[in-house]
C-alpha cells in the first residue's frame, strides 16, 4: 500500500495523510492490526517535518483509526474501518450551522455570536 | 643451504592476495558490472540515472581504475621490496602501520566512488522536481531484514570480547590497551548499529528508487553490517589472544586476512544485477 502527497495541493498535509490512511482503511489496503510505519520513518519517506506525521497520526488515533502499543508501534484499530466514515469536522460543522441557525431565528447578531463564541472558547482554554 | 623462513613466505603471500584481491580483482569486477549497465542502460533511453554529462561519469569511473592502478603497483611493490630485504619488518619499519596505511592506500578508490556516490544523488534529489511525494505504509524493522538469531550472534561475539578483554586486563601482555579497548570495540559496534538504524529508517538517497529496490538494498546492507559486527568482533578477539598466546607474528597475517574479508563483504553490498532501471526513464509526460 503506497500513499501519494502533492505538496502544492491546497490541502493541508497533515490532511492529506489523514485522508489516505482512511481510504485505505475503506478499501481494505489496511486491515485491523496491520502495522504502521514510524512517525519517523513515515516523515522521511515523505521528506516531511516529523510534527506533521504526528499531528496526523494524532487525530487518527483521537479518531480511533489507528492505536499505538508504546514500543511496539502503530497499528490499524479493530474498529477502523467504522470509525474512518465519521469525520468530525464535518459534524462539527453542521452541530455549528443548527446552532447558529437557532440563534439567529432568535434574532441574535452575527456580531454578539461571533462575541460569544470567542468567550466560551477562551473560558474553555482557561 | 639456509632454512626457508615459512612465516615470512607465507607473509608475503597472504599479503599479495590482498594486493591482488582488494585492487585488481574486486575492482575489475565493479569496473565491468557499471561499465555493464551504462551500456545497456544509456543516458539516451535512461536519462534519470545520469544527473551528470556521461563523460563525468567516465571520467569518475577512470580516476577510480587509476587510483586501484596505484594501489596495485605500491603493492606489487612492497612485495618486491620485502622479499628482496633481509629485514622481517615490512620497509624496515613496522609491518602492522605498513598493513594499515597500504590498507587504508587501498580504500582510497571507493572512498572516491562513495563521495561521487553522494555527489550524484545529490543531484539527482535537485533534479526531481516532482511535486508528488509517495511512500509505502508498511513499517521497516530490524528484523524484517535480518534475522534475529544473527543479531543474537552479534551481540555475543560483542559481549565474548569485552568478557575477553576484562580477562587479558587481570594479565595483560606487553602493549595491552586495557580499558581502551573496551572504548573503541563499543564506539566500533555503536557506529556499525548507527549505520544499520540510518540505512533502515533515513531518507532514501535515490529519489527514483523503487520501493522493493530500496528493501532489497537495505536487507543486504543490514546483513553485512551484522556480518561486518561479527567478523570485526572476531578479529579483534584474535588480535588480543594471539599476543597472550605469545604468537604476535600470526597477528599481522591475521589482520591481511580481516582486511580482505572486509573488502569481499563490501563487494557483496554492492550489487545492480536486480536493480529495476525502468524507473530511470524519462518520463512520458515530460516526453
Amino acid at each position: 500500500m503506497e500513499i501519494i502527497i502533492d505538496i502544492d495541493d491546497s490541502v493541508p498535509l497533515f490532511a492529506q495523510l489523514i485522508g489516505q490512511i482512511k481510504k485505505a482503511v475503506l478499501c481494505d489496503k489496511l486491515r485491523p492490526g496491520d502495522g504502521l510505519p514510524s512517525i519517523r520513518q513515515l516523515a522521511n519517506d515523505l521528506n516531511l517535518n516529523n510534527k506533521t506525521v504526528a499531528k496526523a497520526y494524532r487525530l487518527l488515533e483521537r479518531d480511533s483509526v489507528i492505536q499505538t502499543k508504546g514500543y511496539r508501534g502503530t497499528f490499524v484499530h479493530p474498529d477502523a474501518k467504522a470509525n474512518s466514515t465519521v469525520d468530525l469536522n464535518a459534524w462539527v460543522l453542521t452541530k455549528m450551522g443548527e446552532t447558529i441557525a437557532a440563534f439567529r431565528e432568535s434574532g441574535v447578531t452575527d456580531s454578539e455570536i461571533r462575541i460569544a463564541f470567542g468567550d466560551v472558547m477562551n473560558r474553555r482554554g482557561n | 643451504m639456509p632454512e626457508p623462513n615459512w612465516n615470512f613466505m607465507l607473509f608475503y603471500v597472504i599479503f599479495l592476495s590482498q594486493v591482488l584481491l582488494i585492487s585488481f580483482y574486486l575492482p575489475r569486477h565493479v569496473l565491468s558490472r557499471v561499465r555493464r549497465v551504462v551500456d545497456t542502460y544509456p543516458p539516451s533511453t535512461h536519462p534519470k540515472l545520469y544527473p551528470v554529462p556521461i563523460d563525468t561519469v567516465e571520467k569518475a569511473l577512470r580516476t577510480y581504475r587509476n587510483l586501484n592502478t596505484v594501489a596495485l603497483l605500491a603493492g606489487c611493490a612492497l612485495v618486491l621490496i620485502g622479499v628482496s630485504s633481509t629485514s622481517e619488518e615490512m620497509l624496515n619499519w613496522d609491518s602492522q602501520s605498513v598493513l594499515l596505511i597500504y590498507f587504508f592506500l587501498q580504500v582510497s578508490p571507493v572512498m572516491f566512488v562513495a563521495r561521487t556516490g553522494v555527489k550524484y544523488f545529490r543531484l539527482m534529489r535537485h533534479a526531481h522536481s516532482r511535486t508528488t511525494r509517495t511512500a509505502a505504509l508498511h513499517p521497516r524493522r530490524l528484523f524484517d531484514f535480518v534475522s534475529p538469531t544473527f543479531v543474537g550472534v552479534a551481540i555475543l561475539t560483542y559481549i565474548t570480547l569485552l568478557l575477553l578483554i576484562l580477562y587479558i586486563r587481570q594479565n595483560p601482555f606487553p602493549g595491552f590497551a586495557g580499558y581502551v579497548n573496551i572504548f573503541a570495540v563499543t564506539a566500533l559496534n555503536m557506529a556499525l548499529a548507527a549505520i544499520g538504524y540510518a540505512t533502515i529508517f533515513a531518507p532514501r538517497r535515490d529519489p527514483h528508487q523503487a520501493y522493493e529496490d530500496r528493501l532489497r538494498q537495505i536487507e543486504l546492507v543490514v546483513k553485512t553490517i551484522v556480518l561486518t559486527s561479527i567478523v570485526a568482533n572476531t578479529f579483534l578477539a584474535m588480535t588480543f589472544v594471539l599476543p597472550a598466546l605469545g604468537l604476535r607474528d600470526f597477528t599481522d597475517m591475521f589482520s591481511m586476512l580481516y582486511y580482505q574479508l572486509c573488502a569481499v563483504l563490501s563487494f557483496r553490498a554492492f550489487r545492480i544485477d536486480n536493480i529495476n532501471f525502468e524507473v530511470y526513464k524519462e518520463d512520458p509526460s515530460v516526453a
